[in-house]
Parts: C-alpha cells; sequence; structure tokens
C-alpha cells in the first residue's frame, strides 16, 4: 500500500484547478507560516532543546529569525517577483511583446534533514509557497520532536489541500522518491543527494540538492590568532558543529598551529566556560550514531584541546586535533561535529593544492590581514559553493547572496529571490501581432540571396561577409 | 575516454581558460571558423538535411554570427563580479557575486539543426571560461566529420575537443564525470542522461522535446496564421523540436485551415515540391517510415506522397485526428500536420493540460484577452503567440523546456549563467573584533533581543539612521564587555 499516492493526487488535483495562483492565495499562506512560528515559538524552542540541545540563542538566531525575515522578505516582494519581467527586443521583434513569465511547477517535494530542521523545512517552503506552488514537506525523522510540531502543528495554518507534511524514514523516503514530481528540494548528505538526483532522472524532475563537504579554512601568518580563533570557534561550535557550512578543518603553518592552538583554548574557555559540559550554549550531538562516529574520530592526530565525551548524553566537548595526516578518518568524510583537526601546509601554493585536490566544498574560509594578497589569491585560485574572507559564514545570513553548492556540494541555489527563482519555471513569452505580414514574408521560400539580406538585417548580425550574398 | 577526459580537465586545471582576454580571443576564432568556413559548413548541414545552402545559412550560421556577437559585446560585463544589498551586519564588508567556470562541460548535440545545436552551447561555455567536449550526434554524419576537423584548426585543442562516435562511444562518455551537461535530444535519451549524470552530481540542462500544440481561435486573420504555421512546420521538414507539432481549432475552421495551408504550400514551394531546392528530406530511412506509419488511418486531406529512394515526404495536413491514434501519441517531428477538433478554448486548454507539457506553444487569434488565457491556463517551455518558432530568434529570452520537454535553458546570457557557478562572496576586515562580542557565547536574552533586532530590522533609509545603529551597535558591544568584567 503507497501511503502517499492519495495525498500526492489531492496536491495535483489543488494545484490543476489554480488554487495555488493568486498573489492573495501565496501571501495568505505565508502569513500562516509566520503564526505557526510565533504561536508554536515555546513548543518549537523546547523541540529543538530535546533534539539538539540548541540553546535560545542559537534557535532564535539559526531557526526562528531567519525563517522569519524570509517570510517577511516574500511577503514584501511577491508581487514584484511575480511580474512578468520585459526583455529587450531586436528589430524584429520591435512591435513584439516579449517577456518571462514566472510560473510554478506544481507539486514540490521538499525534503529537510535534522541539524537546523525548523530553517532547512521552512526556508524553502517560503520560496515554493510564493512561487505558487503546492508543497509535500518530508521533515527528518531524526529530529523527532521537531518533525511531531511540523507533522500536527504546521498543517493547521496552511491550506491542507494543497499542503502536506509526511513521515517516514529512508524506505519510505525512498518510496517517496518512486513518485513523480514536478521539483525537488534535497538538503542533506552527498551519498543521498545522489539517490535524489537518480530517482528525479526517472521523471525527468529538476532538482536543487544542499549537500556538503569538508569546508577548508586556510589560516594566514599574517594575523591576529585570538580574532581568528573566536571567529572559527564560534562557527565551527555553533551547534556543536553540526552545520553543512561549518569550518571543517584548518590549513596553516606549523608556525601558526604554535600560536592558533592556545588562542582556540581560550576562546573555547571564554564561550563555553571551564567545563564546556556545563554551558547551556553547546549543543549536543544528534544520535547515538553520529556520537560513536564523531568518537571513534577523536582517535585521529593528537588531542590538543577537549577530546572529552560522555555516551549518556551524547555530549562531545569542543575539540582541536592537530598533527593530522591527510590520509586519516578525520580528514575523509565531512566531520559535522564539534571536532577541528588542523592540517600544517608550508605555504598558500601548498594550500591551494590541497584544496584543488579535493572534492568542491561548500564554503570555503581565508584568514588574513593582507586582503590583497591572500584572501583574494585563494577566492580566486580555488571554487566551492560559497566563500566568505576572515569570518565563519556569515554570507549565509544575508538574502542577497544565492546560498548552494557546487560540484559534490550541490547544485542550484536559494534564499530570498533566488528561493523564488527556483521554484518558477522561466517561460519565454514573444506575443506577436497578426499584422505587418508583408514584413515576415521575407522569411518565406523560395529563398533569394535578396531576402537573405533583408533578415540579416532583421536579426541585427553585424560585419556580415556572407559568400551566398 | 577516460584519458581524453583527464586530458581536457588537466588543461582547465592549468587555468588557461579563465582570462577573459582568451574567451574572447577564442570567441573571435569562432566567428572567423564560421565566416571563413562558411562554404565546408554549408555543405555538409546541405548534404546531411538535403538542404540549401540558402536554408543552412539562415536556419543555422545567423544564429551563431549573431550570438558570437552578443557575447563578444557584453561578455566584459557578464564576468565581472556583482555587488549585492547588504544588511547592518555586512554594512562595512565587501559583498558581491563572482561567475566563475563550472570546469569541463559536456555538449551532446542533435541531428536536426546539427551546427547550431552545438555551436551555440559552445559559445556560451567558452564565455563562461569552461574547456569542453563536444559529442556531435552521429546520424548528421557530415556535419559530425566537419566539426571534428574544424575545430582544433581555430581553437585551443586541448580545453576544446570533438568526440565523434555512436551509442557505444556516448555510453562510455557518459560514464565519466563532466561538471556540466548540456544535451540536446529526445526525452527517453535525456532520462539516460540525467541518470548517468546523477552518479556524479553533475548539473545538466536538457533540451528535450514534446508535441507542441497549436490553437488556432475563430477570430483570427486565417490567412496569415496558415502562412506562418506553414512555414513552421515545414521548415526542416519538420524536423525542428519547437514546430507546431499539432492544431487544435474548431470543427468548422478545418477545411479552411487545410484549404490555405495547401495554398502556402504551392506557393513556398511550387507545383513539384520534389524540385523545390528549399523543400528538404527526412534525416534517415528509420524516421522516414517511422513517419509513414503515423499516417495509416488517417483522413489525408492533402499531401502523403512519398518516395523512399530520397526519403521524401510531402507536406501533409490530416483531418479529423482521433487522439488516441499513433500520431498523436509521439512527437511527429516530421511534415505531417494533424488538425485535432476541439469545441472551444476551455476544452483546447484542458487536451493541452492532459498533456505533458511541451517545449513550445502556440497560439493564434486577434483577441488579447484569449491569448492571455491560453498562455495563464497552460504551461510549456515558451510561448509565441501569433506566430511559431520566433521565441527562439529572441536572445534576451532563455529557451529551454520544462516537465518532459527539459530542464534548464539558454541563449544569450542564459547560456553564460548556466554554464557558471554564481559564487557568493564576502570579505570582512580582522578588525573590528570588539563589535563581535554580541555573537560569542556565553548567551544572553538581551544578547537575543539584540541578534533579533540586527537581523530583522530593514535596511533604514537615510545614512544618517544607518551611522546611528551602526554606533548604538558598537556601544551595545562595549558595554557587554563592561558588564562582563
Amino acid at each position: 500500500m503507497d501511503p502517499f499516492e492519495d495525498t500526492l493526487q489531492r496536491l495535483r488535483e489543488a494545484f490543476r484547478e489554480g488554487r495555488t495562483r493568486s498573489a492573495e492565495f501565496r501571501a495568505a499562506q505565508l502569513k500562516g507560516l509566520d503564526r505557526f512560528l510565533r504561536e508554536h515559538k515555546q513548543q518549537l524552542q523546547e523541540a529543538l532543546l530535546q533534539d539538539l540541545r540548541k540553546s535560545a540563542f542559537e534557535a532564535e538566531l539559526s531557526e526562528l529569525s531567519i525563517s522569519h525575515a524570509e517570510i517577511n522578505l516574500a511577503l514584501r516582494n511577491l508581487r514584484a517577483w511575480m511580474k512578468d519581467e520585459k526583455v529587450p527586443r531586436n528589430l524584429a521583434t520591435q512591435l513584439d511583446s516579449a517577456f518571462v513569465r514566472k510560473e510554478p511547477f506544481g507539486v514540490v517535494l521538499i525534503i529537510a534533514p535534522w541539524n537546523y530542521p525548523l530553517n532547512l523545512i521552512l526556508v524553502p517552503l517560503v520560496g515554493a509557497i510564493a512561487a505558487g506552488n503546492c508543497v509535500m514537506l518530508k521533515p527528518s525523522e531524526v529530529s523527532k520532536n521537531t518533525e511531531k510540531i511540523l507533522v500536527e502543528m504546521l498543517p493547521r495554518y496552511l491550506d491542507r489541500s494543497c499542503f502536506a507534511v509526511v513521515l517516514g524514514g529512508p524506505e519510505e523516503t525512498g518510496q517517496l522518491l518512486e513518485h513523480k514530481f514536478d521539483y525537488i528540494f534535497f538538503t542533506g548528505s552527498t551519498r543521498v543527494g545522489k539517490i535524489v538526483m537518480a530517482a528525479a532522472a526517472q521523471h525527468l524532475t529538476p532538482v536543487t540538492l544542499e549537500l556538503g563537504g569538508k569546508n577548508p579554512c586556510y589560516v594566514d601568518d599574517d594575523c591576529d590568532p585570538q580574532t581568528v580563533a573566536n571567529r572559527v570557534a564560534l562557527f565551527r561550535y555553533f551547534n556543536a558543529g553540526q552545520t553543512c557550512v561549518a569550518p571543517d578543518y584548518v590549513l596553516c603553518s606549523p608556525a601558526m598551529q604554535e600560536r592558533l592552538v592556545p588562542a582556540l583554548q581560550a576562546a573555547i574557555t571564554r564561550f563555553y566556560g571551564e567545563d564546556p559540559r556545563a554551558s547551556p550554549d553547546l549543543g549536543r550531538i544528534i544520535s547515538d550514531k553520529h556520537f560513536q562516529r564523531l568518537r571513534g574520530l577523536l582517535g585521529c592526530g593528537r588531542v590538543a584541546v577537549g577530546g572529552q565525551s560522555e555516551e549518556s548524553d551524547r555530549y562531545i566537548a569542543p575539540t582541536v586535533l592537530v598533527d593530522v595526516q591527510e590520509t586519516e578518518p578525520v580528514m575523509q568524510e565531512e566531520i559535522f561535529g564539534p571536532i577541528l583537526p588542523i592540517v600544517t601546509v608550508s605555504s598558500l601554493d601548498e594550500a591551494v593544492d590541497f584544496i584543488n585536490r579535493r572534492e568542491k566544498p561548500l564554503a570555503l574560509y581565508a584568514f588574513s590581514r593582507r586582503s590583497q594578497q591572500v584572501v583574494k589569491q585563494v577566492l580566486a585560485r580555488t571554487s566551492s559553493g560559497g566563500f566568505c574572507g576572515n569570518d565563519g559564514f556569515m554570507h549565509l545570513i544575508l538574502a542577497s547572496l544565492p546560498f548552494g553548492g557546487v560540484g559534490a556540494s550541490g547544485m542550484g541555489s536559494y534564499h530570498g529571490k533566488f528561493s523564488f527563482d527556483t521554484f518558477s519555471h522561466h517561460r519565454a513569452c514573444l506575443l506577436r501581432r497578426p499584422g505587418l505580414e508583408k514584413m515576415y514574408s521575407v522569411r518565406y521560400p523560395p529563398y533569394s540571396p535578396r531576402s537573405l539580406r533583408v533578415l540579416l538585417l532583421a536579426m541585427e548580425t553585424r560585419g556580415c561577409s556572407c559568400t551566398l550574398l | 575516454m577516460e584519458r581524453l577526459v583527464q586530458r581536457v580537465r588537466d588543461a582547465f586545471r592549468s587555468g588557461r581558460s579563465r582570462p577573459l582576454s582568451f574567451r574572447r580571443q577564442q570567441l573571435e576564432a569562432l566567428r572567423r571558423l564560421v565566416q571563413e568556413r562558411e562554404r565546408d559548413i554549408l555543405a555538409a548541414i546541405a548534404a546531411d538535411l538535403s538542404k540549401s545552402e540558402l536554408n543552412a545559412y539562415s536556419h543555422e550560421v545567423i544564429t551563431i554570427l549573431g550570438e558570437v556577437d552578443l557575447v563578444l559585446e557584453q561578455l566584459p560585463e557578464w564576468v565581472t563580479a556583482k555587488p549585492v544589498k547588504k544588511n547592518l551586519l555586512t554594512m562595512m564588508d565587501e559583498v558581491y557575486v563572482q561567475p566563475e567556470p563550472l570546469g569541463v562541460v559536456l555538449i551532446i548535440g542533435a541531428w536536426n539543426y546539427p551546427f547550431v545545436l552545438i555551436m551555440q552551447p559552445l559559445i556560451g561555455a567558452i564565455a563562461a571560461g569552461n574547456a569542453v567536449i563536444i559529442k556531435p550526434s552521429e546520424l548528421s554524419e557530415n556535419t559530425a566529420k566537419i566539426l571534428a576537423k574544424l575545430l582544433p584548426q581555430y581553437l585551443d585543442q586541448d580545453l576544446y575537443t570533438v568526440v565523434n562516435g555512436g551509442v557505444e562511444e556516448t555510453t562510455e562518455l557518459l560514464k565519466q564525470r563532466f561538471d556540466h551537461i548540456l544535451y540536446t535530444g529526445s526525452t527517453a535519451v535525456g532520462k539516460i542522461v540525467m541518470a548517468a549524470a546523477a552518479k556524479h552530481l553533475t548539473p545538466v540542462t536538457l533540451e528535450l522535446g514534446g508535441k507542441s500544440p497549436c490553437y488556432i481561435d475563430r477570430d483570427c486573420d486565417l490567412d496569415v496564421a496558415c502562412r506562418r504555421i506553414a512555414w513552421g512546420k515545414y521548415m526542416n521538414c519538420g524536423q525542428t523540436c519547437i514546430a507546431p507539432d499539432y492544431i487544435l481549432c474548431e470543427p468548422s475552421l478545418q477545411s479552411q485551415i487545410v484549404q490555405k495551408i495547401k495554398e502556402t504550400v504551392k506557393e513556398f514551394y511550387g507545383e513539384n515540391i520534389k524540385e523545390s531546392p528549399d523543400y528538404e528530406r527526412i534525416i534517415n530511412l528509420r524516421h522516414f517510415k517511422r513517419l509513414l506509419s503515423l499516417l495509416e488511418g488517417q483522413k489525408i486531406a492533402f499531401g502523403g506522397e512519398s518516395d523512399e529512394a530520397t526519403r521524401y515526404i510531402a507536406p501533409t495536413v490530416l483531418t479529423d485526428v482521433d487522439p488516441e491514434t499513433k500520431v498523436m501519441q509521439e512527437e511527429i517531428f516530421g511534415p505531417i500536420l494533424p488538425i485535432v477538433p476541439v469545441k472551444n478554448a476551455d476544452e483546447a486548454i484542458e487536451f493541452i493540460n492532459d498533456r505533458e507539457k511541451p517545449l513550445a506553444l502556440y497560439v493564434f487569434s486577434r483577441n488579447n484577452k484569449l491569448v492571455r488565457r491560453m498562455i495563464d491556463s497552460t504551461s510549456s517551455g515558451g510561448v509565441t503567440a501569433n506566430d511559431v518558432i520566433m521565441h527562439f530568434t529572441l536572445s534576451s529570452l532563455p529557451f529551454g523546456g520544462v516537465g518532459s520537454s527539459g530542464m534548464g535553458a539558454y541563449h544569450g546570457k542564459y547560456s553564460f549563467d548556466t554554464f557558471s557557478h554564481q559564487r557568493p562572496c564576502l570579505l570582512k576586515s580582522l578588525k573590528g573584533e570588539s563589535a563581535n562580542k554580541l555573537r560569542y557565547p556565553p548567551n544572553s536574552q538581551s544578547k537575543v533581543d539584540w541578534a533579533k533586532f540586527f537581523l530583522l530590522k530593514k535596511f533604514s533609509k537615510g545614512k544618517l539612521g544607518l551611522l546611528l545603529l551602526a554606533i548604538l551597535g558598537v556601544v551595545a558591544a562595549v558595554l557587554f564587555k563592561v558588564l562582563d568584567y
């Protein structure tokens, strides 16, 4: 028995009837979403605390405020985004109406992960709604408590004929992916990204894949170690390291490593106190499986800071590893935890080569006082989804920047207007007049060099030395 | 195949294809190729599709010259980083989006417009700074050969390589890893390409096909409509992905439409169509036989003649076509034009929406409201109203499909964007660390409130307001520092 067919059918019919088309409808849904966040704020914070031991600060910053900001942006700009976009015409189409029409795709599937379970399901949803689609949401079953609220409460704030929240683990998700959707938006691992795209290929469904990778963080010798340590530590240990754009590992010279390690220790102590486990600001690992995985990584290299772990509450101390070899497990997979390995390199060139030998990451970081020589160099000689110089993932919070990966870290992007564009089909429209047929007859057979000359003129093809003429 | 792709990848890694001057140089060389070797190119196309050289020129070469000129003119603007709107927290920073090449691009061409369907994407891929592997369709043999011969003579041989071959070679090629694949062809093969791309997480642009409907309203200039439809339908002997595939109209219009198209065909190709230099032939025997089978059991209003020896099929119109018959089940891609009678525009809309989204939608009517309604109530890759094909020719419009007619788009700047990664960049300075105190743990409710303020507050009008807020931010940070001690 396929649990999804009926729901999908309902969504398809609602879309076909045109229910999601009007700006009023879309705005109403977005407002409903906003109300959901306000009215269930406490429950959501509670759920995030239970799932990830996410502090109120982190929840506010990385889940609630961001979602509100996206909703507000969409509400403010909805009509402008929906407008037909006029395009420049050439001589032949001078009297015509030429524009790009933004149309919804139809029924969109959004699959979200567990690390920012609210943000990563709602922000894409905002774009999909704004673009006029019907949406099936598949929150992560791993962040159980948040999933529960999304399944039970969220549908009450949206038109249920057009939006549905479904449950399931890997097996159910596999079943879900056998169905035909008009767009699939997936946030998760590279491994599953391939499965999603392969499933989408069966139906020629376009996709946006927000995946991951190992985000390198190059630290130049010319910098203030404490400032760098503060910034790197903040973004590494935020959400207990379970962030797709967190700095994954540091590349620096041995001399820099000597200065960085004590600075990182100082930052960690300042942020989380002498006993980080007692700090309310440090999260926990989502599941036993990931806890065990991360605990295993603590054996790589040498522990310079932290290294403690406690199974009962899935606690892993903010850790810095040194003397790490490229071949060790901690350098083979995306860490996704509060462990920061430092790999030493002898020069900027070596760092760039190291980075370019590997898969394109989702984010890339470079720290240096010498902006032109170092930061811009690293930027110019590498590729990554996004880049931030002298800070962590601040580029995420600006809705005017597209957020997405490249290569193994993903394809497509979203946030702000980019979300709206992602979930819209850009339809080329040319409306001509039935008259003026004499003008167009130059294109009809029988052909002659003369008609060709006129055609070339109309299409504004310059400097043509066509031998046929 | 692996070594070939590796060589191209190494060439890309050398960084040679990135500087603007290099890209311009290659594009200018491409332009020279088209101009200097025009004769050879036209001869190849003509041989593949039994097309007159004039037709080959206007169908393919014009578009390429227009495209390369546009790109050469606009490229300096396209490659520059675009600064974006900042917020309070990033006010002092450099924030922009930088277009970057993806790496090694694979372009797979089709046989119906064998030259332009390789060259137009190639122009975009080069403009975006990539290395390119080109796989022309083996069915248009002569063009495939000429591309393999000419491209290395004008372009950098390591960065841009032509690979020829059939299904076997293409399958081998698809096993390799690329940074983008642009494929033009059938829906069935489109799925295979995307499935192969999924293994490497390669983004794809698929220019596929479908049955492009053409609705003729009773309130329209039928003479003009029929002439334009006939032009778009029978050009290249119907072998055009955006040709009007079938007509939808009220039953009373059928006989008039038939008559007018018949007259137009005579006007275009003369009494003896077979002798007209402007009428092409079917690409091969397999398609020829396929097309003839579509005529079985149909009411042929005119046309229907064929000659296997030359793969000639006359411009044909079918009337009272049953939607369940074969001719309405697959993309025709030939000079057969079925007319399916419908009661009215509503029925036409439902008919169209019951089927896969087509690559193009055509509607002929004097009534603007009706035209808008048809567009609003349906979906398709693109639309031309009161004409056919023409939306393809405006490079400021994206050319691509939706649903089973494809994904992604190209032409003009859309090509450049398709083959680029738009990389967001935020450059801060290491100074001003004290202002950052707000965001570091240990956290407190007041910090939460301040965070909300900075995140949710709009960029207020007036620089003075901004300055005030910035000062407030620093003051708050300093206060926190003081309070800590």
